[in-house]
């Protein structure tokens, strides 16, 4: 019995060994700045067709600032790929929300009307077309994200509307809070290729970066349009 | 000349950024390059086609920028600069044919336009750009140029209705609704989102819905409006009310001494119904004028100093049925059927009849979204003429339109 105890955590460290882990789990946490130079000449949101506003969420996870995404992509070991739970995408006055969700690749999301009227969910994104028609409130439609990157999400019936779903090949991301604050806590040791993608800018930052040693490392970012 | 304005206006409308420190400048453009053939009888006043270019044909169509200068959440200057061809041929035509000024109300749900800016009338002048269009031709009421001309009115001769040649060219008459599909004036904007999406537009214009001149001579003015309202989830409607003056003076009309008296009425319906991968789309517009008799072989108007008044009407009316295929994202096929019916004119020894022929036009497009950024839409149309049988396979048309959009 006393054998059987000693060769299970053995397993678990050689395991962890194998696959190139440290034993310890890193903390990584820091602020995002952004520039706060805005752009005098911007692409427009399309033909301004006749002058009434168009309707737009208030929600914060409707704007560009708390869409900001922190991913952390092993390069010294493969993680595992868990599809993402709860991968909703909500269509509320005429608005994506989030305007960003990241999911790890195989993951399926989920579209929701929440409006009172029709909404279509299609991507025009190469190699990740797709097209739901058109929904009536309440319903919601499974997608199933196959590739990497990012899919751009359109509504065919309000042309003003736009999101992203950004498929992720690691389980390590998360999204900044209403402070541009951002904490992961259980990165196991390793090399990694730090991103930052915020939905006007894409990939804003790109960095390599080794943790080990259950370390907590501080990293601030000041992001700004290149 | 023109050239050197719009150079200036947009000099202008840049160095203001100097005066507005927080002026934001959005902007989008397109072009359209197009492909076609059409019938031996194609004119490209009935189905957009010039008669000298009848065989395949490739050229620029149309290209558009269009820029929204935002001065801050109430002010905003929208303006939209296109090149197209001039009646089908040259790539030349420089416009402006939008520029306007708005003001949105702090936390109020209308606004006021004023300028140059999109017809309120009906659903389809709101599409203007070809990215929003499943055709590439334009609906009958929109494109079709009938017997009521804006300088002569109603074109006659010998009991038979037909165009006329006057100040060195052919008077092709006129549409029933500006192709271009905008108006000058002052427009009030209001809209309700819950708890089901409404507006209502009431425009001050230049005229009648049909005057295709920025600035009406004789000053002449015109109420253009629309109700929208979503009675379901599924299912958007307009009712679409327009009054105006639309002649024009001209050497040939001074003899008139009140041209404002006659005028355009237009009523008009629209909708939009969907479901899954199909959506149903058209307008029902019936339009009434009033308007002098030209008769060409004595050169005056009937009645002379006292010209007779004509009422006419006429209907018009498009259904589009655009189908998406869930298997192949990104592609449509639609099918149009496009009616233009003129009533009888009843002038006074003269045989009663329609005062133009009526068209019936069948279309069937297909339509790919290549790329994000580039669109591809092909359509072939058919078209029958009343009391030309002859016609019948003659108008008919192929277009093959390649969008590039930002």
């Amino acid at each position: 019995m006393s054998n059987k105890l000693l060769i299970l955590p053995i397993c678990i460290i050689i395991s962890t060994l194998l696959h190139g882990q440290g034993a310890g789990k890193n903390k990584i946490y820091g602020h995002i700045t952004l520039s706060s130079n805005k752009s005098v000449i911007v692409r427009g949101d399309g033909y301004n067709k006749d002058g009434s506003k168009v309707m737009h969420s208030a929600d914060p996870m409707a704007m560009a600032e708390r869409n900001v995404i922190i991913s952390f992509h092993p390069l010294s070991f493969t993680p595992d790929l868990t599809p993402t739970a709860d991968a909703y995408i909500t269509q509320k006055e005429q608005t994506f929300i989030p305007m960003v969700l990241p999911v790890v690749v195989g993951t399926t999301v989920y579209f929701v009307n929440e409006d009172q009227f029709f909404h279509n969910v299609y991507s025009n994104t190469p190699r990740s077309r797709f097209n739901i028609g058109r929904r009536p409130p309440g319903n919601s439609y499974a997608q199933k994200i196959k590739k990497s990157g990012v899919v751009k999400l359109s509504c065919d019936i309000h042309t003003h509307m736009s999101g992203m779903v950004l498929g992720l090949d690691t389980p390590y991301f998360t999204r900044i809070d209403e402070k541009g604050q951002y904490l992961i806590s259980d990165l196991p040791d390793g090399k990694y290729r730090m991103e930052v993608f915020h939905p006007q800018f894409q990939t804003a930052f790109s960095e390599i970066i080794e943790l080990k040693g259950g370390i907590s490392l501080q990293k601030k970012i000041n992001l700004s349009k290149p | 000349m023109l050239r050197s304005k719009i150079f200036l206006l947009f000099l202008c409308l840049f160095s203001s950024t100097a005066c507005f420190g927080q002026l934001q400048i959005a902007f989008n453009a397109n072009l359209d390059m197009e492909l076609s053939k059409g019938g031996d009888l194609s004119h490209y006043y009935y189905n957009e086609i010039h008669n000298s270019i009848t065989d395949w044909h490739f050229d620029l169509s149309q290209a558009n920028l269009m820029a929204s200068f935002i001065f801050s959440e109430q002010w905003k200057i929208n303006g939209r600069l296109l090149m197209k061809r001039r009646l089908g041929l040259e790539f030349e035509q420089l416009r402006i044919p939008q520029l306007n000024i708005q003001w949105f109300p702090k936390e109020k749900n209308y606004s006021l336009t004023l300028g140059r800016f999109i017809n309120p009338f009906g659903s389809f002048n709101e599409k203007q750009l070809s990215t929003q269009r499943t055709f590439i031709s334009i609906p009958l009421a929109y494109s079709y140029y009938h017997n009521v001309s804006q300088e002569v009115g109603l074109m006659l001769t010998g009991g038979r209705f037909y165009k006329i040649q006057h100040s060195g060219s052919v008077d092709w008459g006129t549409t029933n609704q500006y192709y271009g599909g905008y108006v000058t004036g002052l427009q009030f904007n209001w809209w309700s989102d819950a708890p089901k999406p409404t507006s209502l537009k009431v425009a001050l214009t230049n005229g009648a819905s049909n005057i295709q001149q920025i600035l009406s001579s004789p000053l002449s003015l015109g109420l253009v409006s629309r109700l929208q309202i979503q009675p379901s989830y599924f299912w958007k409607q307009g009712f679409s009310l327009s009054f105006g003056s639309f002649m024009e003076s001209a050497e040939i009309n001074k003899s008139i001494s009140e041209l404002n008296q006659y005028y355009q009425l237009l009523i008009g319906t629209d909708y939009s119904l969907g479901s899954g991968f199909f959506s149903f789309s058209g307008e029902l517009t019936a339009a009434f004028y009033k308007v002098p008799v030209f008769d060409p072989e004595t050169m005056v108007f009937l009645g002379d100093a006292d010209p007779i008044s004509q009422r006419l009407s006429s209907f018009s009316t498009y259904f589009d049925v655009k189908y998406e295929p869930p298997f192949f994202s990104g592609s449509f096929l639609a099918y149009r059927i496009d009616a233009l019916i003129f009533g009888r004119a009843d002038i006074d020894g003269l045989d009663n009849d329609n005062w133009d022929n009526s068209v019936l036009r069948h279309s069937i497009g297909l339509g790919y979204k290549v790329l994000p950024f580039l669109l591809l839409r092909t359509m072939i149309s058919t078209q029958s003429v009343q009391n030309k049988p002859q016609w019948d396979t003659r108008q008919r048309a192929f277009r093959l339109m390649l969008t590039l959009h930002y």
